[in-house]
């Protein structure tokens, strides 16, 4: 009986001490805390047994590029080396050795094995809203923040206007805006200066 | 190597936790459904992480309800309505003077209490949710609110019974044997053992509480009397700090629920009573310095003013109800609790050879 199988988080008791123990809500035996926990078929799988490989059985026959003792199962989709059970990695429906998915990883070509992302949407419209958005209060830095926040903005959607959004999609309005804010910055900039340096010229 | 762009439905619920003093450390939380796997999103504002579970290796899905909204909703009550009480009385005894000071001082933050208890209310209770898979158990925090959760729970569970199927009661037979609990957050050190107690404390705590009436009986008979004031501001002290001794000592141990509830209750009275005491003596100032006396000259004469008022009045004739009540309730409890202590374990119960009780 697997009355063992899951136990209360708080204090630790089985959950299913007098009930079905295939999942389901109730309270806990021990503190009386509701509780629901739904249970399937991979509980009670069994862990199953790492690959080896096959080893060699005859001279003639392929063996794996990493493991000359073992027997070629598969060849690599991506650089076409023999690889043995060990060494093949399925993937999307593809095989691959180690090599090229470490190769496919570091140039993000893999999606799935992604774990991390910058957005960087989201920096270059900080960079250029930041500065804007303290004027109220600090007005007397507007002047320093207001072009570099402008600049950097600008840089950082230019220079990261390939590199890949977040993994759940979304709209790419925020490059778009952050790069029309920028600019109007600079160009706002550009003409008080120009209308400061005129009328020093004319006085 | 083109990839087929994974398309992600965002499930509902999210959370948010501070990682740091800044606002940008503060770490989000969400989950997006994909067509083979649920995405687990960590982030901060301008970093993501992210985990993917795939629905064949979710082996289950926990919730736990917590009390973290109740304590949330309790906290809030208890400040949104002695300030909105104090700012709606400050308003209508202010002069000229002091107008629109209430409403700043104690309406301001007593309506956003007020708008964060609604708002807790709204969202429902809150929970703790686990994933476990064949190697760890991840906790799901933007399945904060029990709500949600049992929504998304709902909605994964047939999506997962889809992939592995329905779990058979065969299957429970063949379980392997390193197959263990569901571990929560709490359980990576053991859960306290529950000890004995003849709850002394709160034995003294109900004997304070009809001592306490006596001073406080008296002190409206004789209004004038200082020593009697003293003396029931003493004992409403006792009474407070037994309260806060008794609930830390009844931490882990084998006192009935019934009997535990006592000290908090008597905590919450004396906080909400100081609070209303504060407020309204703030408010009797307040009136006294718009009717044109001098700050010095207003603040002994307020506190009489505040003790002859008719919510003063109320207070006590509660405090005494209070008292009464928990008093005979509580030593009926208590004899019962330590009646069945006696029965159950009639050895532990004995005072040891050189006298003295079982603490």
């Amino acid at each position: 009986m697997s009355a063992d199988v899951l136990a209360c988080g708080r204090c630790g008791r089985s959950l299913f001490e007098n009930t079905n123990p295939l999942g389901g809500s109730g309270r806990c035996p021990g503190c009386g805390v509701f509780f629901r926990v739904e249970v399937f078929p991979a509980l009670f799988h069994g862990r199953e047994l790492p690959r080896t490989g096959e080893a060699l059985m005859t001279e003639t026959e392929s063996s794996c590029f990493y493991h000359p003792d073992k027997r070629a199962a598969t060849p690599c989709d991506c650089c076409g080396r023999f690889l043995c059970a060990l060494c093949d990695i399925e993937l999307d429906g593809r095989h691959l050795c180690a090599g090229c998915v470490s190769a496919e990883r570091a140039k993000g070509r893999i999606e799935r094995l992604e774990n991390q992302r910058v957005l960087y949407d989201v920096i270059a419209l900080d960079a250029a809203l930041i500065p804007l958005a303290l004027t109220p209060c600090f007005w007397w830095l507007l002047p320093l923040l207001s072009p570099v926040g402008a600049c950097v903005a600008l840089y950082v959607a230019l220079r990261y206007r390939k590199a890949p959004g977040r993994i759940p999609p979304r709209r790419r309005w925020r490059t778009g805006l952050a790069v029309s804010l920028a600019v109007v910055q600079l160009i706002a900039w550009m003409a008080a200066v120009a209308a400061l340096l005129d009328f020093l010229v004319a006085g | 190597m083109s990839e087929q762009q994974e398309t992600y439905i965002r499930l509902p619920g999210r959370a948010q936790r501070h990682g740091g003093p800044s606002v940008l450390a503060a770490e989000r939380y969400r989950l997006w459904l994909g067509s083979d796997h649920l995405l687990h999103v960590t982030g901060t504002r301008y970093r993501e992480t992210y985990k993917r579970f795939y629905f064949r290796d979710i082996q289950a899905l926990s919730l736990r309800k917590t009390r973290t909204g109740a304590v949330w909703s309790i906290v809030l009550g208890s400040l949104a309505a002695p300030l909105l009480a104090v700012a709606l009385s400050v308003e209508i005894r202010a002069g000229e003077y002091f107008r629109g000071v209430g409403m700043v001082l104690f309406g301001a933050p007593g309506a956003l209490c007020l708008l964060l208890l609604l708002f807790n209310m709204a969202f429902g209770p809150t929970c703790i949710c686990h994933l476990r898979t064949a190697v760890h158990v991840e906790e799901l925090p933007c399945l904060g609110r029990l709500r949600t959760a049992e929504r998304v729970f709902d909605r994964l569970k047939v999506i997962i019974e889809e992939v592995q199927g329905r779990v058979q009661p065969e299957m429970t037979q063949r379980r392997p044997p390193e197959m263990v609990m569901l571990p929560g957050p709490k359980l990576a050190k053991p859960p306290p053992a529950v000890r004995h107690s003849t709850a002394r404390a709160h034995e003294i705590l109900l004997y304070l509480l009809f001592i306490d009436l006596i001073p406080t009986a008296l002190a409206r008979v004789f209004p004038d009397n200082q020593q009697l004031g003293s003396l029931q501001y003493m004992t409403f002290t006792g009474v407070l700090g037994c309260s806060i001794a008794a609930a830390v000592i009844q931490r882990s141990t084998d006192i009935p629920r019934s009997i535990k509830s006592i000290p908090w209750i008597l905590i919450g009275y004396a906080v909400a009573r100081t609070l209303i005491g504060v407020g309204q003596s703030f408010t009797i100032f307040v009136q006294m310095v718009g009717q044109g006396k001098a700050p010095f000259e207003a603040l002994p004469r307020h506190i009489e003013s505040f003790e002859a008022s008719p919510l003063f009045l109320g207070l006590t004739i509660i405090g005494v109800l209070l008292h009464v009540t928990l008093g005979s309730v509580g030593v009926v409890l208590l004899r019962d609790f330590r009646r069945r202590s006696r029965r159950s374990s009639p050895v532990s119960m004995e005072a040891p050879p050189g006298g003295g009780g079982n603490l």
